[in-house]
């Protein structure tokens, strides 16, 4: 394990607004899939997202939809 | 020897894929919390109603609508009296 002793700042040759961008883009990927997962965590128990996403993943999906016999619904 | 290098490499790789970044990290936890939570779920009412079969409303249904004679028909009957 190699310790680090001081903050290892980069020098950025060619300061550009697209540069800065194009360095962060990795890293923003990552956080906007992260974001997803949270996302997907905290509305896993809602119907509109249950019917419009989660029932449709392959596989898996069927946990999330519900099949009531037609008989024990009312009306 | 080999087995402790290859054990060493197989852990590089979780922490190069997973807790090296923050992003990574978060991500595998929510990702490990959305799948945690639905097959959890899902085992837990498998072993309910293995644990209580005979007992739910699916299981007796046939009995009870057999023993009251097909259920609404007599209903209809008596609110047309």
């Amino acid at each position: 394990m190699i310790y680090s002793t001081k903050p290892a700042y980069k020098i950025i040759s060619n300061i550009s607004k697209l540069s800065v961008l194009k360095s962060y883009t990795p890293d923003l990927i990552l956080w906007g899939g992260a974001g997803l997962f949270a996302v997907a965590t905290f509305t896993d128990g809602i119907p509109k997202f249950k019917d419009t996403f989660y029932s449709k993943i392959p596989y898996v999906g069927d946990h999330w939809q519900y099949h009531p016999d037609p008989e024990d619904v009312s009306n | 020897m080999t087995s402790r290098t290859s054990e060493f490499s197989f852990y590089t790789k979780i922490y190069n894929s997973i807790f090296k970044r923050n992003s990574t990290f978060v991500a595998t936890v929510f990702a490990g919390t959305f799948i945690f939570q639905a097959s959890f779920d899902s085992a837990i009412t498998r072993w309910y109603e293995n644990h209580n079969k005979g007992k739910l409303w699916k299981d007796i249904k046939p009995a009870i609508l057999a023993r009251n004679g097909g259920g609404d028909e007599d209903a209809d009957e008596d609110d047309d009296e």
